[in-house]
């Protein structure tokens, strides 16, 4: 469960992260974003997806279990519906990012058994296939072995920097910014800043 | 007194995104007049990933073009065959260029949009992003719509390996009138896409073809395309660099559309 100090900063980090993609015109244009929460037993989209304008930050509370392994199935099934729409729509979009951040470990599936092997398995096949990117970031005290396992090969998680939420939101800005205005070559990416200022990366 | 048939004008200006981080426009274009009456266009955008793109956009046109042109005068009338080895020149010369440089290729890398047009014919040679819409038979269309990627922002360039399964060869045989060559800066103001399938804008396309058959001068239209490209609105559809190359082939078919 993450403390209240934690959660604080984790709902102010939210309100910076709208401020900042709001200061670059084009981000602030194509940026969508959705929040999902998983506490308490209960995996809940606390806020569909929107324009990073008409996005709403809400104010988090830290409660309960972690069923993680399920939010991480809706996350990608919000995803793929978002695509559909953008796709009817005409829209032109971006590939998704689904960022988690968690202090725990999951309850809802221990490592091995048949829910933690199909979660990894569909976040590794949506890595391999182009659907989406998937980052973690743990904050003490996170399982970090954990988070590394259920991890695709190519990224690892990242451990949060004690407090340093809104540098890691400042990161997660910065990214959007970038990416909007990339071209790259099929199976390239995006070069993004080391999240050096706010994160560690665990050895493998 | 109104240009005569076939002439090529157009113009690059550097992205907004672009110029507030100081890099240089990263489109290039060339063309040539093959007497008596063919037209040969090339449109190269360098990858925004890719830090010498702009060389290499340059690079590649001036060599797809100086290609196309010389088999031409060699006797080569094939415009697929022609258009193929304009591709695999620039291609080339792309690699002799990363040479020279002593960098990867893929920092040179760039898409390309290889034209060859005539009164009754025209065929396009395609990589990448940006489109081709032609006006022909009085009906105004898109021939070489932009790759089909799922990302927005993911393109395969003339440097990839890959590059083969990506070229697309389109050709039409009928009277052509005007062809609007553009780069993907310029897809949101003048393309729409329903269903997935990309149209050309009527309202862009209709005014700007009827303007390209009565210009008097090549540099004047020039400076009025460049005013089209920093308007507002067309600014506000897109922050990256854009090039629009129009070409006018015949100004004598009177339709309803113009």
């Amino acid at each position: 469960m993450v403390e209240n100090r934690k959660i604080d900063q984790l709902n102010e980090g939210m309100r910076f992260l709208k401020e900042e993609i709001l200061k670059d015109e084009l981000a602030s244009s194509r940026v969508d974003i959705a929040v999902i929460t998983f506490g308490d037993q209960a995996v809940k989209a606390v806020h569909p997806f929107t324009s990073i304008q008409d996005f709403q930050p809400p104010s988090l509370i830290a409660n309960g279990d972690t069923p993680m392994g399920e939010a991480i199935l809706q996350a990608i099934d919000l995803i793929e519906m978002r695509k559909k729409i953008y796709r009817d729509h005409g829209v032109n979009y971006y590939r998704p990012w689904i960022f988690m951040i968690t202090d725990g470990e999951p309850t809802d599936m221990k490592k091995g058994d048949q829910k933690w092997l199909m979660v990894k398995d569909t976040i590794a096949d949506c890595e391999k296939n182009g659907k989406l990117l998937f980052f973690s970031v743990g904050v003490e005290p996170a399982n970090m072995d954990l988070l590394n396992d259920i991890m695709p090969p190519s990224r690892g998680p990242i451990k949060l920097r004690q407090g340093n939420f809104r540098e890691m939101f400042q990161w997660l800005s910065n990214s959007q910014e970038k990416i909007v205005k990339s071209d790259i070559g099929p199976g390239e990416m995006v070069k993004l800043e080391a999240p050096t200022g706010w994160g560690e990366i665990p050895a493998k | 007194m109104t240009l005569s048939p076939p002439y090529v004008f157009g113009t690059k200006i550097t992205g907004r995104g672009h110029r507030i981080k100081g890099v240089p426009c990263q489109d290039a274009y060339a063309s040539e007049l093959v007497i008596p009456s063919q037209l040969v266009i090339a449109i190269a955008d360098g990858l925004g990933s890719a830090p010498r793109s702009d060389l290499g956009a340059h690079c590649a046109v001036e060599s797809a073009v100086n290609a196309v042109t010389s088999l031409m005068a060699e006797g080569l009338t094939d415009s697929n065959l022609l258009l193929r080895e304009g591709i695999v020149n620039a291609r080339k010369a792309l690699f002799e260029k990363a040479a020279l440089e002593i960098c990867p290729v893929r920092e040179l890398a760039c898409t390309m949009l290889l034209i060859i047009a005539s009164i009754d014919r025209i065929a396009v040679a395609h990589i990448g992003d940006g489109a081709v819409v032609i006006k022909g038979s009085g009906i105004v269309r898109i021939l070489s719509e932009p790759h089909n990627s799922e990302y927005v922002n993911v393109v395969v360039p003339l440097t990839s390996d890959d590059w083969e399964e990506a070229l697309r060869i389109y050709s039409s045989i009928e009277p052509i009138e005007c062809i609007a060559a553009f780069t993907d800066g310029l897809q949101n103001a003048a393309l729409l896409k329903v269903n997935n399938t990309y149209k050309p804008f009527e309202a862009f396309f209709n005014p700007l073809f009827s303007y390209a058959m009565k210009i008097e001068d090549i540099d004047a239209a020039e400076n009025d395309i460049k005013d089209l490209l920093i308007s507002e609105k067309v600014q506000g559809s897109s922050d990256d660099d854009m090039t629009l190359v129009i070409s006018v082939l015949n100004t004598n078919i009177v339709t309803e559309n113009v």
